[in-house]
């Protein structure tokens, strides 16, 4: 999300955090919705028995499927926390302060 | 029946389900915000007992549920369009193939769209993310039918607004009974259309800046077998000849364009009208709710990125349609949805827009 010019929180990390749980609660709603639809398919279809899924294991597709998906999760979890321009400015006032390197 | 957040028209992206289910949640987390929220922090601010926006919007700062309240407000209309499962994140890989469908439409009825490829669009549409869309919404196909789809939700308790539109319609109707209409800022034609709609025998012609909208809209009313026309103008510079049309229409229009330049769309529409013609206008004035209505919608503004807002608000619109040549100006409340004004001028129970109509006829 593109950060706005106003401040809303007293504490400016709050505004990340929150952007974090809201990127994350989306994730887990659609996690939520997917499963659901699954095990409606699954069900209507009589194809699954109850300890099917535990006994699937893990097939090469899964595999790369996750491998995949933990990039895109990451990424939509944490880009919040990504604001160059706000990390430049501490790093370069964190620098200016530093004390000159010892001979 | 139960639906998606977001319907999608037949031609058009295509929205995994990812996508309809990410959506829901970010409508129901506006939901909760226009009302309980909302209702919670109109509550901390008539505590505070203040008569001037200003000093209620500097003692709220303090509140920390405000401040989830400015924030909540100012981010869930981006992450309809960005994010993972955002609009446009999704709808700017589609570009290729949804600007290739809105050509196939523009090849079909071509002589009822008319495009200006040497138009210089304004610095004011195109200065800022309109509505936060990134980019705003008048260079690219995926533009458009983001622009459509995020539409649906502005407003979530009254979901798939067209009712908003076709109420307005209905209310131009028992106006006057036109020949010519120019809908004017008609965007993808969400009141053009059901202006076609209501007055079946009239000519009507909607006028925007935005090429893919335009097309959008063109595309839509082909789709519906409407025959209407589609103009790329800016408002303040109509390409119609004088006293062309019987009524000169627009929705959520005015509040987007600098106040200079609502009082050169003014004149503009009085050119164009017949003497005796309506002028008419659906947008955003006078809040009601005292000096927290106006807390609550200059916030709005502020949050939402709508520099134009608080200047109409400001704008004394009688005497400008007046000096524009108009006559017979009254502006009243609109009632959007069904039982919407049940609080009269008092703050309304949920968060909503100020609605309102304003009515002139050319002098």
């Amino acid at each position: 999300m593109a950060e706005s010019a106003h401040q809303y929180f007293d504490d400016p990390a709050v505004a990340r955090l929150m952007g974090m749980v809201v990127a994350l609660a989306g994730e887990v709603f659609v996690l939520k919705a997917k499963n659901e639809r699954l095990a409606r398919a699954l069900q209507r279809q009589n194809v699954l028995a109850a300890d099917a899924i535990e006994d699937a294991g893990d097939d090469p597709e899964l595999v790369r499927w996750m491998a995949a998906e933990k990039d895109e999760f990451a990424a939509a979890l944490l880009r919040p926390l990504l604001d160059l321009d706000i990390a430049q400015k501490l790093r370069d006032e964190m620098l200016s302060r530093a004390p000159e390197s010892r001979s | 029946m139960a639906r998606n957040a977001i319907a999608v028209e037949k031609s058009g992206p295509r929205l995994p389900f990812e996508v309809h289910a990410y959506q829901s949640f970010v409508v129901g987390l506006k939901l909760f915000w226009t009302r309980s929220i909302y209702e919670r922090v109109a509550r901390e601010a008539k505590a505070l007992d203040l008569d001037d926006p200003r000093a209620i919007e500097r003692e709220m700062r303090k509140s920390v549920l405000y401040q989830y309240y400015g924030w909540l407000e100012h981010y869930l209309q981006q992450y309809k369009f960005l994010g993972r499962w955002g609009l446009m994140s999704v709808l700017e890989r589609q570009d290729e193939r949804l600007a290739a469908i809105l050509d196939e439409y523009a090849r079909e009825a071509p002589e009822r769209l008319r495009l200006d490829p040497d138009l210089q669009l304004p610095k004011y549409y195109v200065q800022g993310d309109f509505h936060q869309m990134p980019g705003g919404i008048w260079s690219d196909a995926c533009d458009a039918f983001a622009y459509e789809l995020g539409s649906q939700t502005t407003t979530p308790t009254h979901a798939h607004d067209a009712d908003l539109h076709t109420r307005y319609a209905r209310y131009v109707k028992a106006l006057c009974n036109p020949r010519r209409i120019l809908d004017e800022g008609c965007g993808f034609g969400k009141t053009t259309l059901p202006l076609k709609k209501t007055f079946a025998d009239a000519e009507v012609v909607g006028c925007d800046l935005s090429e893919p909208c335009l097309k959008l809209a063109h595309a839509r009313a082909v789709e519906e077998k409407l025959p209407v026309d589609f103009v790329q103008c800016p408002v303040e510079k109509l390409d119609f000849a004088d006293a062309s049309f019987d009524a000169v229409t627009g929705t959520m229009l005015l509040h987007e364009l600098p106040p200079a330049v609502v009082r050169e769309s003014l004149r503009e529409a009085r050119r164009v009208l017949k003497p005796g013609g309506y002028y008419t206008q659906l947008d955003f004035y006078d809040p009601p709710g005292g000096a927290i209505g106006q807390f609550i919608y200059y916030g709005h503004s502020e949050r939402n990125r709508e520099p134009y807002m608080v200047p109409l608000c400001k704008l004394e619109l009688v005497k400008e349609l007046e000096s524009a040549g108009f006559t017979d100006v009254r502006i009243e409340p609109f009632e959007e949805t069904e039982g919407a004004l049940a609080n009269g001028r008092d703050l309304p129970r949920q968060w909503r827009f100020p609605w309102t109509v304003i009515v002139a006829r050319a002098a």
